[in-house]
């Protein structure tokens, strides 16, 4: 029983944290149709961040409130990563709207220049993010150890995937937001500044991958190619769950997440995981679209 | 000068050969320092061979795979299983004895002959190529998903391998190969370097021969037909997913050869050949060189590889990641064709410049043509 439960726990737990880095790519993928491959970068700014916020906490402030660092490191890392987003949007995927492969090529160069810069300024040595000592150890309950840092993603995850779903189905801007997604022209009619809703849409989701990266940064060492770890599942998790769709997004997120621990029972993890992705693969070729299908008449999407 | 217009990829490619071919002259001469340059040499030309798959799947049918480096690899491996066995004389290999292993695994067996290996080289990458082909496109998964699922495909084989280490030596690779024609370091082995050299550019020209035979005909017509309007081929009567399928097969076999002859040159092969980088890497190449013509993906492999290979000697790797990133963002947004879309979208207005004077000859003679001919309809 109790080692059903620690799998349970680890199985929610590698859900949120699938979870939270795809969260980002339910909104630039999901509701723009953009492929950003430089999503695991952005991760990388929002652990960075972290990193940054921590050591400029140390170096200014007393050592009582140094652990409230990581209270500032999450908005922090939002913002890096949001007002990347942002000028990332300007400057190129703007231009690549109507081409939707190319823009997943041009993403690809812009990541290359991140993980460039990323070595050049924190250096190739990956760095180490201390948790708070609030998120340090666990709690025991009958044999089973439930970490305080996992337990803090998990109810990370649960913020971010309510709010985005407020901003995205209870407020104005969320209206204007599916509006110009499902009828540009016609939103535009409207008086909605679609290259507006655009970019703040497209820098939401950038800013969903700082704090991802922030709770990244609890995990392990962060080095230039972190992103890239999660990138592949975050994709996929999009896709299974059914591009578009908030709901999926977090289903397909969990069914990997708890496939892959349930997997590591019987195998090691780097191979449950390769195992999961391939039965994701083989699902896919019964439904190309995913769980929850859009309904849609048009021949060409 | 109609021929040149005709058939400009062609003198460009022979342009290529010639240079290439020059290149283990002019080290026999001492003109060259080092055999450095002719085995990066060779490695471009292994390069250039995967990129013409890449080029046919991507540049011709426009399906962008980013799992390229599954089959590049896989290629290698089969080679370097080879090429392992051959200097260990059949016998187990050490990193065999440290995974617990006492005899040669069944997988291993095939690769103790060269035409088995061989055969397994192009057969292994081409199977698994054409299930999954099959299947996608049966299924008509397209665009942006296609490329999603390629990517977690070579994921998946890439953890698998490593996490096999007993048979693949995981992260470290199967290492210390000496090539088909055997040692190809050092002076006195140059005679099997040139050899392997003019054999690898053989089978490019080749490969070459064959890629552009298939474009120039129906066949090339209909997959570009497929890029530009899937709906109206299929509404054409055309099985698309067959096409397709075909297609990816032979761009798979294309990168397996590639990586066989890339492991011979690299005297090594490794799973990070397997990653979704180093596949998107491939396409890089076919980017900037120019996608949709076969002289563009032998172009840009060669091109980017050499600018690389002389930034990194120069101890610039830091600005080698910055500047291929921004060239290929700018190439992607601004210059779709690439460099061979540039040269033939400048070329001809360059060599306008130059027979001005015949050009307005030619020109007076059209337009008293087309008088005379208003002349006589008017009157």
């Amino acid at each position: 029983m109790a080692q059903f439960i620690n799998t349970l726990f680890n199985a929610v737990s590698l859900s949120s944290i699938v979870l939270l880095t795809s969260l980002g790519l339910a909104v630039t993928f999901g509701l723009m149709r953009v492929i950003n491959m430089a999503h695991g970068e952005f991760v990388m700014v929002g652990a960075y961040a972290t990193y940054a916020v921590q050591n400029l906490f140390s170096a200014i402030f007393p050592k009582s409130i140094q652990p409230l660092y990581y209270f500032v490191a999450i908005p922090a890392a939002f913002a890096a990563a949001f007002a990347l987003g942002s000028l990332l949007e300007f400057f190129i995927i703007s231009r690549l709207y109507k081409r939707v492969v190319d823009s997943l090529l041009a993403t690809w160069g812009i990541s290359l220049i991140l993980q460039q810069a990323a070595r050049s300024i924190f250096g190739t040595q990956g760095v180490n993010v201390t948790a708070p000592p609030f998120l340090q150890g666990g709690i025991f309950i009958g044999g089973c150890t439930f970490s305080y840092n996992r337990i803090f993603i998990i109810a990370l995850v649960g913020i971010c995937v309510l709010s985005v779903y407020l901003i995205m189905y209870k407020s104005g801007f969320g209206k204007q937001m599916r509006a110009v997604m499902q009828n540009r022209a016609m939103a535009q009619c409207m008086g909605i500044n679609s290259r507006m809703v655009d970019n703040v849409t497209f820098a939401i989701g950038s800013g969903l991958a700082g704090i991802a990266g922030c709770s990244v940064a609890l995990l392990g060492s962060v080095d230039s190619t972190v992103g890239q770890n999660y990138i592949v599942n975050a994709f996929m998790a999009v896709v299974l769950g059914g591009v578009g769709k908030l709901l999926g997004t977090v289903l397909g997120a969990s069914i990997i997440g708890s496939a892959s621990i349930f997997a590591e029972n019987y195998t090691s993890s780097s191979i449950a995981k390769a195992i999961v992705l391939l039965i994701v693969i083989v699902f896919l070729q019964k439904r190309p679209q995913g769980l929850f299908v859009i309904k849609n008449r048009s021949l060409d999407e | 000068m109609k021929f040149l217009k005709k058939r400009e990829d062609i003198v460009c490619f022979a342009c290529i050969c010639i240079l290439l071919a020059f290149m283990p002259i002019l080290l026999n001469y001492g003109v060259l320092s080092s055999s450095s340059i002719v085995l990066f040499l060779g490695k471009c030309i292994a390069f250039a061979i995967a990129a013409i798959g890449i080029d046919l799947i991507w540049g011709y049918t426009g399906i962008l795979s980013l799992g390229h480096g599954l089959y590049f690899a896989l290629g290698g491996y089969a080679m370097a299983m080879y090429l392992k066995l051959q200097s260990t004389g059949g016998k187990i290999t050490d990193f065999m004895h440290t995974g617990g292993m006492t005899s040669l695994p069944l997988i291993w067996k095939p690769f103790l002959s060269l035409p088995a290996a061989m055969l397994l080289m192009i057969l292994v990458p081409g199977g698994i190529a054409a299930i999954v082909g099959y299947f996608i496109f049966k299924n008509r998964v397209k665009g942006v998903y296609f490329s999603i699922i390629s990517q977690a495909l070579a994921w998946a084989a890439y953890s698998i391998f490593i996490a096999l280490s007993p048979y693949t030596n995981g992260n470290v690779g199967i290492t210390e190969i000496k090539s088909v024609f055997g040692g190809i370091k050092g002076p006195s082995n140059q005679r099997n370097m040139f050899l392997l050299f003019y054999a690898s550019l053989l089978l490019m020209i080749l490969i070459f021969a064959f890629c552009r035979f298939l474009a120039g005909r129906k066949f090339g017509k209909i997959l570009v037909a497929i890029r530009d309007g899937e709906n109206r081929a299929y509404f054409s009567g055309y099985q698309v997913s067959k096409y397709k399928t075909f297609v990816y097969v032979l761009s798979a076999i294309l990168a397996a050869i590639g990586g066989a002859v890339f492991a011979n040159f690299n005297g090594s092969i490794t799973p990070s050949q397997m990653t979704i980088s180093y596949s998107i890497t491939m396409v890089i190449w076919v980017a900037i060189g120019g996608r949709g013509t076969i002289i563009g993906a032998v172009i840009g492999a060669f091109l980017v590889n050499l600018c690389e290979y002389s930034l990194s000697s120069g101890g610039l790797v830091e600005i080698w990641q910055y500047i291929i990133g921004a060239v290929f963002c700018i190439t992607i947004i601004f210059f779709k064709g690439g460099i061979t879309g540039l040269v033939s979208k400048y070329f001809p207005i360059i060599l306008k410049k130059l027979s001005k004077q015949d050009n307005i000859n030619k020109n007076i003679g059209k337009i008293e043509r087309s008088r005379a001919y208003e002349h006589s309809n008017g009157s």
